[in-house]
């Protein structure tokens, strides 16, 4: 009987052994699958390395576009809004930042908290210039902490410092101005090319916010 | 060993009741070890089919993505083309009554827009229902419906890295299509302003045509080239998919290697210990316990561990191992039974061999016993004396012929050797009276002379038949032989002494009878008639008495001649006819030769045979009786039979016919005369012949006696040796 144990014990073990050292072997031979973790995710890395340059014509569309919404950051309602923003949330923690970002998203409808993002002085303007050149689709403002001063439309979140299109303009308060690729924007539901750029403190010369417009592409291409 | 283990016995008729066959038994068990070797069929199965699902989704990103999204590129350049075409064409049109031609080429225009718009969707968006419906408001997609383009495409799912470079195009074909439409409508004017001769404004809308056109190159170029990138990246996506469907399949490759190994190996694995577990263990320890059974331990009993037909097997095993048991303890107590009655029977032989021991060791005879090879195996006290030899020298000792001439071993080896030595003399069955042994009477001469008698029967196995072995008694006849030879001299030297005188007497009488001395009264003359009678019988008497002497010695002289049987009977009838006549028997002779010539045989003895023979017969068969005197021929021999109707001989007399002195008991009452030797000397002689006598006779009834004698003189002995007695 012990005899007979002991035999088990001795098999198992040899073929543990062997299972090891098949496992090793495959490993050893195996290389790293391009498609073996997500086959249906194309690879990239070719497309993404090389960046899509417009055309000069393009690109002078959105300088003209780029001109007409710097007349918004030089608007002192919005200027001023962007202060009192700024001197509001300066003592939020970022967990608070975080906590009122989670109930901006998860709310479904336009509750109070929003509905004053979408009525105040800000959003009056924003409204106001929008309905001059109605190729914005959706223009908004965030402070220097990222957070929402006033929109034309709900965005999709209140904090922005997140974004790479906010860092990238806000530019650590030196200030950018720039436009995005094109793409489909989910809150106007159109291919869009969004401008950005930073509300500047006429004092200090610093940047105190960021503003962006998403002109929808329709408004370049009827002006191709 | 143990007693019988009746609890053991009863454990395994409870075994048999709990371990009733299972549903199935060692079949299901078999069963297992055929899933356990399944099981690394269905990982090689398992992985192959992963592996073709993986390859299978690889494919599908070029063949589901890749090449729709090829061929949605090439069929929007070919629209871009067809427009490009038409822009040039439009150029082409100077002459204002070609305007007409204008109209087509603006339907054609918004077909390939519409075409383009189509196909670009599905590029962007991935799904051409949506797509049509976000961009164009839907009313493309009825065209692209219309055109049967519907479900001919399926780009499953958008690439999102190139909807930058798919607006970008979408834009900059907007841009064409613009300046298109402007140079067309823009050419129009051109051709009604020159139509009306307004040359100058249609110079301006003709210079305002070409750079719309030229505009709508630009445009044209950007979105060709913007299509041309799309189509380098899916190839180069495609490529990069081919790459890794190669490595996917590599990899599926070694994926099913190992895991067919791997499966290989731990099905074996299983299927070695579980086969130990549940086969090879039970039947092991089956094995073990039917060892120990064999081994003469009958508590060995097997573990049932299960309740298929192993542990059946097992089960039957243990009953097997319990009866064995029980019938080893009964044959223990008949062992010791046995053994008790053979201690006994063994004691009984012991006191028997005490016995038989004591018995031989006492005899006055000698008994040797050897086997086979003349090896001695006993010898009593009695033989050691006799012929001077110690038991501790000669037993187990092989004795052979040469040993006759060792002083010691000499009257061993001359009685284990009687045919081979001297002064031997072998007896005749009927003359020993012993038919089943030889008798031999040899002269020995150490350590004393004496002669002895020496009987030799073998040692027959009574359940082979062979013989292993023979015993010698030897008796010390010489004080017999001195008293026999004495007693033949005494007679001898009588018979010689006697026969003188008698012959006197007789001759005296014989005068006085005659007359010689005077005359006789009758009276006298009776009385003298019955003293020569007398006197005339005791002459035959010792005559007998003397010829047996002689044949004693072998000196009876025989002289063989060429002689007529014929007359030597007639001769002997002739004189016994009166006798027989006198008793008032009938003799009669028949001669059945068939013609007899010469041959030799010593005539007087040879009547003195029949005539012995007929006295005899005569003698003995009551008046009115008959003697019959037969002759015949039997081979080389002649037969002669002489038969009587007379008393005949008792039946438990007959072996000592031939005896000297015999006269059997219901002869001796009927007082007549014989000395008993008639028939001695008559076997005697025949003998001497080379012939041979026999005897048939019933009492009451009659006696025959016949005898042979050889025609041949080579068949006759070459000397009167001493014959049998």
């Amino acid at each position: 009987m012990n005899d007979t144990n002991n035999t088990n014990k001795y098999i198992l073990i040899a073929g543990g052994l062997a299972v090891a050292f098949f496992v090793w072997w495959w490993f050893q031979g195996t290389s790293t699958p391009n498609m073996g973790s997500d086959p249906g995710s194309a690879p990239v890395a070719k497309t993404e390395s090389k960046e899509i340059q417009l055309a000069p014509e393009v690109e002078a569309i959105l300088a003209e576009e780029t001109e007409k919404l710097k007349i918004l950051i030089a608007n002192s309602v919005i200027v001023d809004e962007v202060r009192a923003s700024n001197e509001k949330n300066k003592n939020l923690t970022q967990a608070e930042i975080q906590t009122l970002d989670k109930e901006w998203q998860a709310s479904k409808n336009i509750n109070p908290f929003i509905q004053k993002f979408l009525d105040n002085k800000t959003a009056v303007e924003l409204r106001a210039f929008q309905n001059q050149y109605p190729g914005f689709k959706e223009i908004f403002v965030a402070d220097a902490y990222g957070l929402n001063v006033g929109q034309t439309n709900k965005t999709s979140d209140y904090y922005q410092a997140d974004e790479a299109w906010w860092v990238d303009s806000f530019n650590g308060g030196v200030g950018k101005i720039m436009h995005g690729k094109i793409e489909f924007d989910q809150s106007s539901q159109t291919e869009a090319i969004s401008i950005y750029l930073p509300i500047m403190d006429t004092v200090s010369g610093k940047a105190i916010g960021v503003l962006k417009g998403v002109l929808d592409l329709r408004a370049i291409k009827s002006a191709l | 060993m143990s007693g019988p283990p009746t609890n053991a016995a009863s454990n395994s008729m409870d075994e048999t009741k709990r371990t009733r066959p299972g549903l199935f038994g060692i079949q299901l068990k078999l069963l297992v070890l055929l899933v356990f070797v399944s099981l690394s069929f269905a990982a090689v199965t398992l992985t192959s089919l992963l592996g073709l699902y993986r390859i299978g989704q690889s494919s599908d990103i070029i063949v589901g993505r890749e090449t729709p999204l090829v061929r949605s590129i090439q069929e929007a350049l070919s629209a871009m083309v067809i427009g490009q075409s038409t822009t040039e064409r439009t150029l082409d049109i100077d002459d204002p009554k070609e305007a007409n031609k204008i109209d087509g080429l603006v339907e054609e225009f918004k077909n390939s827009i519409a075409r383009f718009n189509m196909f670009m969707a599905a590029i962007t968006w991935g799904s051409e229902t949506e797509a049509f419906q976000r961009s164009s408001g839907g009313e493309n997609y009825q065209a692209w419906t219309d055109a049967g383009l519907k479900g001919v495409l399926a780009v499953r799912e958008s690439a999102p890295e190139q909807i930058e470079l798919a607006g970008q195009t979408g834009m900059y074909y907007e841009g064409f299509v613009n300046n298109t439409q402007k140079a067309i409508a823009l050419r129009k004017e051109f051709l009604n302003l020159s139509t009306e001769e307004k040359l100058e404004d249609a110079e301006k809308a003709k210079a305002l045509s070409k750079e719309a056109v030229l505009k709508a190159r630009r445009f044209a170029d950007l979105t060709i080239g913007n299509l041309r990138q799309m189509v380098e990246y899916s190839n180069v996506a495609t490529l990069e998919s081919a790459s890794a469907l190669k490595t996917t399949q590599r990899e599926v490759q070694r994926m099913t290697i190992l895991i067919s190994l791997l499966g290989l190996l731990v099905s074996t694995i299983l299927c070695i210990i579980f086969a130990r577990i549940v086969i090879i263990r039970p039947i092991t320890d089956l094995r073990d316990a039917a060892n120990t059974l064999a081994k003469g331990d009958y508590t060995a009993h097997a573990r049932v561990m299960s309740s298929d037909q192993i542990g059946q097997l097992a089960v039957s095993f243990n009953q097997m191992a319990d009866s064995l048991t029980l019938y080893s303890v009964d044959l223990e107590k008949k062992v010791v039974e046995r053994t008790r009655e053979v201690e006994a029977k063994t004691s009984e032989l012991n006191q028997a061999k005490v016995h038989i021991e004591t018995i031989i060791e006492n005899l006055t005879s000698g008994l040797v016993e050897y086997d086979s090879n003349f090896t001695i195996l006993r010898i009593n006290r009695a033989a050691e004396e006799m012929l001077g030899v110690q038991r501790d020298s000669v037993v187990g000792k092989q004795i052979k012929a040469e040993d006759t001439s060792k002083k010691e071993l000499e009257s061993l080896a001359r009685i284990s050797y009687p045919g081979l030595t001297s002064d031997v003399r072998k007896l005749s069955k009927e003359l020993s009276g012993i038919t089943n042994a030889d008798v031999h009477e040899i002269i020995v001469r150490y350590p004393f002379e004496r002669e002895l008698q020496v009987v030799t029967a073998p040692i027959i196995s009574p359940v082979t038949g062979e013989m292993h072995g023979f015993v010698k008694v030897v008796r010390d006849i010489t004080r017999e032989k001195m008293i026999s030879k004495s007693k033949s001299e005494f007679i001898s030297i009588a018979a010689h002494q006697l026969r003188t005188p008698l012959s006197g007497v007789k001759w005296t009488m014989k005068l006085i009878m005659d007359g010689d001395m005077g005359p006789l009264n009758p009276e006298q003359f009776q009385y003298l008639e019955r003293g020569y009678d007398t006197a005339q019988k005791m002459v035959v008497l010792v005559n007998d008495l003397l010829d047996v002497a002689r044949i004693d010695k072998g000196r009876f002289g025989y002289n063989f001649n060429e002689a007529n049987i014929i007359d030597a009977i007639t001769t002997v009838l002739n004189r016994s006819k009166p006798f027989a006549k006198g008793r008032g028997i009938e003799i009669e002779f028949h001669d059945n030769t068939g013609g007899v010539e010469l041959f030799h045989f010593d005539v007087e003895k040879i009547s003195l045979v029949i005539q012995n023979l007929l006295d005899n017969a005569i003698k003995y068969t009551n008046q009115g009786g008959k003697v019959v005197l037969e002759m015949g021929k039997e081979g080389d021999y002649l037969k002669v039979r002489v038969s009587d109707n007379g008393v005949g001989i008792p039946k438990a007399q007959m072996g000592r016919l031939f005896s000297k002195f015999f006269r059997a008991d219901n002869v001796i009452h009927m007082q007549t005369d014989g000395s008993g030797l008639g028939l001695f000397i008559v076997k005697s002689i025949v003998e001497r012949h080379g012939g041979n006598i026999t005897m048939e006779s019933e009492e009451g009834k009659g006696t025959t006696i016949i005898f042979t004698i050889p025609l041949k003189e080579e068949l006759i002995p070459k000397e009167e040796r001493i014959t049998d007695y």
